[in-house]
């Protein structure tokens, strides 16, 4: 009987140990494809590109008493207005790397798919430019001109193809990545702060 | 009957029939999706600005004789590559209809095909700008902007989601569709013509022309240089040719023509630097590859792609 029970119970343990050893592999596969996706130039420069225009609010906010409420709020707005377009960036990236059949499609014709992000990165750069580097030049009059932020996004879509292809890459060890995994390794380490959040 | 002979009579039939099944595919009428899909508004615009290149080598080949080589080689080359990358997009787009697996992600993610087509117009609207339109400003010294061909390329990029629609209603009949027929009414109706197609415009054609190299299939006038110029003909004043200051012609060098001090260009005996004629012998040659009109009022509908076997005739 002890024997039985014995045996029951070293079932029991290894049957539990399965899944849990499943995760910790998938687990596994997903890190190492998503660092070589994290370490690509473009998403270093994303990030480059969130710590700049944090610290232009930051400068923004520092002289904040040269400014009129009306002023400020315009900037607080066009910067609020900008990011949100970066981050919704992101989210799309976000879903194709959880949409099995949109990393089937990049592997497949990496191209379509480059042009595609290149010419929403334009997009990004052109909105930059007409929004929050028109407004916070003119509103402190050139003091803060935003252009480094400017260099950096134009710079973003030449390194489209490079990114386009550690995705494609990383299709062949991992299928599809979970929500809840890519938002704690992929959105909130490089989503643009609010402008409340920015705090000196 | 031997063996042998059978299998002649079946690679025979074989052969045949791939021959048939070839000539079937360029005779098939055009099938109203991809009618819709032709005459639809980016394709019109894509065809307009085709027209406003062309347009464009045309008038520069009749005024031709106003530049030095280098400079008419300056715009050949910058036309030339221009045309190349627009029928690459025309090439790309045929073969986006070919690969089903493709149009099966056209459909599938709208969004990102879109986006891509749309930077592919942006580069060759921004190509065009650099490599044809500047080139032929400098050379010029006009001081056109292009407006037309700017509000062209504008047009065409709000035009491009429609695209997606039309591959939508395409994605059935595409799998019939081969490369001979999508030739024939995608590509050959909207190719760029190259250089040595376009015509010199007709009305007036500079005969004193001496680029042929140039210039090919325009003087197909076989007396093209007048013995002796007639005295009584009026000769419209060179368009587009405003002098360098100091009013010194660059054209010409120590009172000589330039076409006389270059070595590098065949020079005919017969050239006596006087000023352009008007053009009466000229004839127009039409264009070697002659599309089909995908513009054609539309026949009666039916599936027409449906190959119909050629009955013989049984008389009586």
């Amino acid at each position: 009987m002890k024997k039985g029970f014995l045996l029951n119970l070293f079932i029991l343990v290894l049957s539990c140990s399965i899944p849990y050893q499943n995760f910790a592999q998938k687990r596994e596969k997903m890190d190492a494809a998503l660092r070589s996706f994290i370490e690509t130039p473009f998403m270093q420069k994303f990030k480059d590109l969130k710590l700049e225009s944090e610290n232009l609010v930051l400068t923004f906010k520092e002289n904040k008493q040269n400014y009129s409420a009306a002023q400020i709020n315009r900037v607080k707005s066009a910067y609020q207005k900008t990011v949100d377009k970066f981050n919704a960036q992101l989210l799309d990236i976000k879903a194709d790397f959880m949409n099995e059949r949109k990393l089937q499609y990049i592997q497949d014709f990496p191209e379509d798919y480059t042009s595609g992000l290149t010419s929403d990165i334009n997009d990004l750069t052109s909105f930059y430019q007409s929004n929050l580097q028109l407004t916070v030049h003119d509103v402190t009059d050139a003091t803060i001109d935003g252009n480094s932020l400017l260099t950096l996004v134009a710079e973003l879509a030449k390194l489209v193809p490079g990114m386009v292809t550690s995705i494609s890459e990383l299709r062949s060890s991992v299928k599809k990545f979970e929500d809840t995994y890519l938002e704690e390794k992929l959105i909130v380490p490089y989503k643009f702060k609010s402008w409340e959040e920015i705090i000196y | 009957m031997s063996k042998q002979s059978i299998l002649y009579i079946l690679i025979l039939l074989f052969l045949q029939n791939i021959n048939i099944v070839a000539q079937n595919s360029t005779n098939k009428q055009l099938d109203p999706a991809l009618r819709k899909f032709v005459q639809s508004e980016i394709m019109v615009k894509f065809k307009d600005l085709k027209r406003e290149a062309e347009n464009s080598v045309s008038s520069f080949k009749s005024e031709m004789n106003n530049f030095k080589p280098d400079q008419i080689q300056k715009v050949k080359s910058g036309y030339d590559k221009t045309a190349d990358r627009f029928n690459q997009e025309l090439e790309n787009m045929k073969m986006d209809f070919l690969n089903k697996k493709k149009l099966k992600y056209i459909i599938e993610f709208p969004k990102d095909y879109t986006r891509s087509l749309e930077l592919n117009f942006r580069e060759l609207a921004q190509y065009y700008a650099e490599n044809f339109q500047q080139p032929l400003q400098d050379v010029r010294q006009s001081k056109e902007d292009g407006g037309i061909v700017i509000a062209l390329f504008l047009e065409l990029f709000k035009l491009v989601p429609e695209v997606i629609n039309h591959f939508n209603e395409m994605k059935e009949m595409a799998a019939r569709y081969d490369e001979a027929y999508l030739d024939k009414w995608l590509v050959t109706p909207f190719k760029f013509l190259t250089w040595a197609e376009i015509q010199a415009e007709a009305g007036y054609n500079n005969l004193n022309n001496t680029n042929t190299y140039y210039n090919n299939g325009i003087n197909t006038n076989p007396y093209p240089y007048p013995v002796t110029p007639d005295p009584n003909a009026v000769y419209p004043p060179v368009a587009n040719q405003p002098l360098p200051s100091g009013g010194i012609d660059s054209t010409k060098t120590n009172n000589q023509n330039w076409w006389e001090t270059n070595s590098t260009v065949p020079v005919p005996t017969n050239v006596d630097g006087t000023a352009p004629v008007k053009n009466q012998n000229l004839k127009t040659v039409p264009s070697k590859s002659k599309a089909p009109d995908p513009f054609s009022p539309a026949p009666v509908q039916k599936d027409t792609l449906k190959v119909k076997p050629t009955l013989p005739k049984i008389n009586g």
